[in-house]
C-alpha cells in the first residue's frame, strides 16, 4: 500500500492548505522532500502519523504542549475559529482509502480552544464509490502499517545512535511480523479452558459425598456375625438334642405324676408357640392398620363436624326438604292445588303457594346436599380405624394375658419337678432349666445379631448408593483431568509452533539484515558478523568486528546508518508490509564520500519499496541529487518563512 | 516437532474456531464452549 497523496491545512508551521503527491511509479520509487534544517520535515512526517495514529512520531520542544493548530490561521481567522486536517490517500495504484483526521479550533479568552475532533475512513467500493467506513483506526491497523512497527517505516537519521535502544521492542516486533497474533489468542482461550476446567473440578468434587465406613470393614463384621450365628444355631441344635432327650425321659417316666407333667408341659409349649404366632400377626395388623389410616385420623375430626351438620339439617327438617322445588313449580304450572283450589283465578292461594317457592332449598341445593350426605356417611362408615384399631388392642391384651398365664403354669410345672421328691427327676428337671436358659440366651444372642446384621446390611445399601456417586463423581473429574491435560499438551505443541516460527522469522531477519549490511558497507572486511540474539524477552543487535569481538556503538555515523538501513530493509522484506518508507535526515550525520555511498544504497537496496527521502539542504547536494535523480519520482521544496515562521511545500524547482 | 496426527487435526480446529468466533471478549464463553468440544473429541481420539 502506497501513500498517493498528503493533504495538510493549518497543521504546525503549514498555513493553509498544501496537497502533496508522492511518487508511487515503481520505477521511479523515490519521492524527495528537500527542507533547510527546522522548515517542517520531521512535521511534514509528524503530520501523516498524527492523521493515521493520532500520534506525533517525532517528538520536538517546539511542539511540546502546543496545540497542532497552525496559530497565525487561528489567530488571523475573522471569526476566531479554524480547523486544522490532515488527509492521507493510499492505495496500491489509486485511490483506494482516503484518511481524513480534523480538529475544530476557536479561540476562547484570547487561547486556542480544541471545540471538536474527528477521525475519519473513506473506502472506494467498485459498485457504490466511496462509502464511509465507521472503524477507521482498525482500517489502518489492517491494510497500512500496524501501529506497532510503525517506528521502523518513520526513520530518522538524526537518532541512529538509538536505533537499536529499545530492544525489547524488537522482539515484539518480530513477533508482530511473524503474524502470531492468532496463536497468542488460541493460548490465551487455552487459559480460559484450562481455567474454566479447573473451576469445573471444584464444582463437581464438592457434590463427592463424605463416607465414614470403610465395605471392608463391614463386609468384615458381617462375616464374623453370620459365622458365630451358624456357631449358635449348632449349638441351639445340640441343646434341643439334649432337652428333647429329658423331655422324652420325663415323659416316659413310669411316675405318673412326672410323665403327666411332662406331657402338660409340653402342651403348653405347643399351646405358647400357636399364641406367640397368633400375637404377632395381630401385632403387625395393628402396625399396618395404624400405616394405612394415618392420613385419615387428621381428616376424621372433619368428616365428623360436616356429617352432624347435615344429621342437625335433616333433623330440623331442612334435608332433604319436605316440599321439593320442582313439585311446587308444576303446581303452579298446571294451575290446581292439591287441595283441588284454582290457583290461576283464586289469587291468595296461588299468593301462598308462590311464597313456599320463597322457602324451599333449591334443586340444585338438595341434590349436592343429598350425595354429600352420602359421600361423608360412606367415608365415616368406611373409617373403622377405631373399632379395628380397639380390637387388636383387645386381642393382644387377650394373647398377652393368655400366654402371661401358660407362662406361669410352666413355672409351676417345673417348680413342682425341681423340687419334686425323687432326686434323679429334680436332678433333670434343674438340668433342663440349665439347658434352657441357655438355649434361652443363644436364641437372644442370635437375635441380636440379626438385629446387627440387618443394620450393616442397611448401611451397604447406602454405602452402594454412596459408592455409585463416587465413582460417577470420580468418573467426572477424570474425563475434566483427561480434557485439561490434554490441553496442556496441546498448548505446549502451540508454544512449540509459535516459536520455531519466530525463530524463523529471527533467522531470516538476521540472514537478511547481514546480507544487506555486507552488501551496503564499504569496510566490509572491517566486520566480521551481526547477530540478532534473542535474550529470552529481548532481541540484541550484535556487531562484530573482524577480531569477533562486540562492535556496535564503535562504528561512525555512516556505518550505524548502514546498519540501521540493513536491519529496516530486512524487516520490511520480512514483514510482507507493503508500506511506504520515510528517512529524515538521512545523511544528517554523515559526511564526505560516505554521503555517496549512503545515497547509492538508499537507491539501490530499498529500490521496492516506496521510498520518502526529506534531506537538509546541505544533505542533498547536486552530487547526492544527481545520484538519485534516476530513481525520483516526484521532488518538493519546502519553503520556510522564517519571519511568519510558516511553511509551505512547493515544487522543487 | 513430534506432533500426532490427531493433536495436528485438533490444533488446526482450534486455530479455526479462534479464527470463526473471533477475540472479543464478550464472545469469550463461546470460545471457551467450542475449545472444549474439540479438547474433548481430541482427548478422546488419543485414547484411541
Amino acid at each position: 500500500m502506497k501513500i498517493i497523496e498528503v493533504t495538510i491545512s493549518n497543521f504546525r508551521q503549514y498555513h493553509g492548505t498544501s496537497t502533496i503527491k508522492l511518487s508511487t511509479n515503481p520505477e521511479k520509487n523515490i519521492t524527495i522532500i528537500q527542507g533547510v534544517n527546522g522548515s517542517g520535515k520531521s512535521n511534514f512526517m509528524n503530520a501523516i502519523t498524527w492523521c493515521l495514529y493520532n500520534e506525533e512520531i517525532f517528538k520536538s520542544k517546539t511542539n511540546q504542549g502546543r496545540d497542532v493548530i497552525n496559530e497565525s490561521a487561528l489567530f488571523d481567522s475573522p471569526n476566531g475559529v479554524a480547523e486544522t486536517s490532515v488527509t492521507v490517500t493510499v492505495g496500491e495504484r489509486t485511490p483506494e482509502f482516503v484518511f481524513k483526521r480534523s480538529e475544530q479550533y476557536r479561540l476562547e479568552k484570547g487561547m486556542p480552544f480544541r471545540a471538536d475532533v474527528s477521525f475519519s475512513c473513506q473506502q472506494i467500493d467498485p459498485d457504490k464509490g466511496w462509502i464511509r467506513r465507521e472503524d477507521p483506526a482498525g482500517v489502518v491497523e489492517r491494510v497500512f502499517i500496524n501501529s506497532a512497527l510503525k517506528n521502523f517505516f518513520f526513520f530518522d537519521g538524526e537518532q541512529m545512535d538509538r536505533y537499536f535502544e529499545d530492544t525489547v521492542k524488537i522482539k515484539k516486533n518480530v513477533e508482530q511480523i511473524a503474524q502470531i497474533g492468532l496463536i497468542d489468542q488460541v493460548l490465551n482461550t487455552l487459559s480460559d479452558v484450562e481455567a474454566s476446567i479447573k473451576k469445573e473440578i471444584k464444582t463437581v468434587s464438592a457434590k463427592r459425598p463424605e463416607v465414614d465406613i470403610d465395605p471392608e470393614d463391614v463386609a468384615e463384621e458381617i462375616k464374623t456375625l453370620k459365622d458365630r450365628k451358624s456357631n449358635l444355631d449348632s449349638d441351639i441344635k445340640i441343646l434341643d438334642d439334649d432337652i428333647a432327650q429329658i423331655e422324652e425321659y420325663l415323659k416316659t417316666n413310669s411316675d405318673t405324676v412326672v410323665s403327666e407333667l411332662q406331657i402338660r408341659r409340653n402342651e403348653l409349649e405347643r399351646e405358647r408357640t400357636a399364641k406367640v404366632k397368633d400375637l404377632d400377626i395381630n401385632k403387625k395388623s395393628l402396625k399396618d392398620l395404624v400405616s394405612r389410616y394415618v392420613s385419615r385420623v387428621y381428616a376424621y375430626g372433619a368428616l365428623q363436624h360436616t356429617k352432624n351438620i347435615i344429621d342437625e339439617g335433616t333433623k330440623k327438617g331442612q334435608l332433604p326438604p319436605n316440599i321439593k322445588e320442582i313439585f311446587i313449580r308444576e303446581l303452579l304450572e298446571t294451575g290446581i292445588c292439591i287441595c283441588g283450589r284454582d290457583l290461576k283465578d283464586d289469587e291468595e292461594s296461588r299468593k301462598h303457594v308462590e311464597a313456599l317457592l320463597e322457602k324451599v332449598v333449591p334443586n340444585s341445593i338438595v341434590e349436592e346436599a343429598e350425595t354429600g350426605k352420602y359421600v361423608v356417611g360412606e367415608l365415616i362408615d368406611k373409617f373403622s380405624f377405631s373399632s379395628e384399631y380397639a380390637h387388636y388392642q383387645r386381642k393382644i391384651r387377650e394373647l398377652d394375658g393368655q400366654l402371661s398365664e401358660i407362662r406361669d403354669n410352666l413355672e409351676s410345672i417345673s417348680n413342682r419337678l425341681a423340687n419334686y421328691d425323687v432326686d434323679v427327676i429334680a436332678t433333670k428337671e434343674g438340668e433342663l432349666k440349665s439347658l434352657k436358659d441357655d438355649r434361652d440366651k443363644k436364641v437372644k444372642q442370635i437375635s441380636t445379631i440379626e438385629y446387627r446384621i440387618g443394620e450393616l446390611n442397611t448401611k451397604m445399601e447406602d454405602f452402594d448408593e454412596y459408592y455409585r456417586k463416587i465413582q460417577e463423581v470420580d468418573a467426572e473429574v477424570k474425563a475434566l483431568n483427561k480434557v485439561n491435560n490434554y490441553s496442556n499438551l496441546i498448548g505446549n505443541d502451540i508454544v512449540d509452533i509459535r516459536d520455531s516460527i519466530v525463530e524463523e522469522v529471527r533467522k531470516n531477519l538476521e540472514l537478511q539484515t547481514k546480507q544487506y549490511f555486507f552488501q551496503m558497507i564499504w569496510k566490509g572486511k572491517v566486520w566480521s558478523d551481526v547477530r540478532i540474539i534473542d535474550e529470552g524477552p529481548r532481541y540484541r543487535i550484535s556487531l562484530l568486528s573482524d577480531h569477533g569481538q562486540e562492535a556496535l556503538g564503535d562504528q561512525s555515523a555512516g556505518e550505524k546508518e548502514v546498519l540501521a538501513l540493513s536491519f529496516t530493509a530486512a524487516l520490511y522484506n520480512s514483514s510482507g508490509i507493503s508500506a511506504p518508507i520515510f528517512i529524515d535526515t538521512p545523511l544528517g550525520k554523515i559526511s564526505g564520500p560516505t554521503r555517496m555511498n549512503i545515497a547509492e544504497l538508499l537507491k539501490t537496496y530499498l529500490n521496492q519499496t516506496q521510498l520518502i527521502i526529506l534531506p537538509t539542504d546541505t544533505e542533498y547536494t547536486e552530487e547526492v541529487r544527481q545520484c538519485l535523480l534516476p530513481n525520483v519520482g516526484a521532488e518538493y521544496r519546502i519553503s520556510y518563512d522564517p519571519e511568519l515562521r510558516q511553511s509551505k511545500v512547493v515544487d522543487y524547482d | 516437532m513430534d506432533i500426532s496426527d490427531s493433536r495436528k487435526k485438533a490444533i488446526i480446529e482450534l486455530f479455526e474456531s479462534q479464527w470463526r468466533i473471533g477475540s472479543d471478549s464478550k464472545l469469550k464463553k463461546e470460545r471457551v464452549t467450542d475449545f472444549r468440544k474439540i479438547l474433548t473429541k481430541g482427548a478422546n481420539n488419543e485414547d484411541n
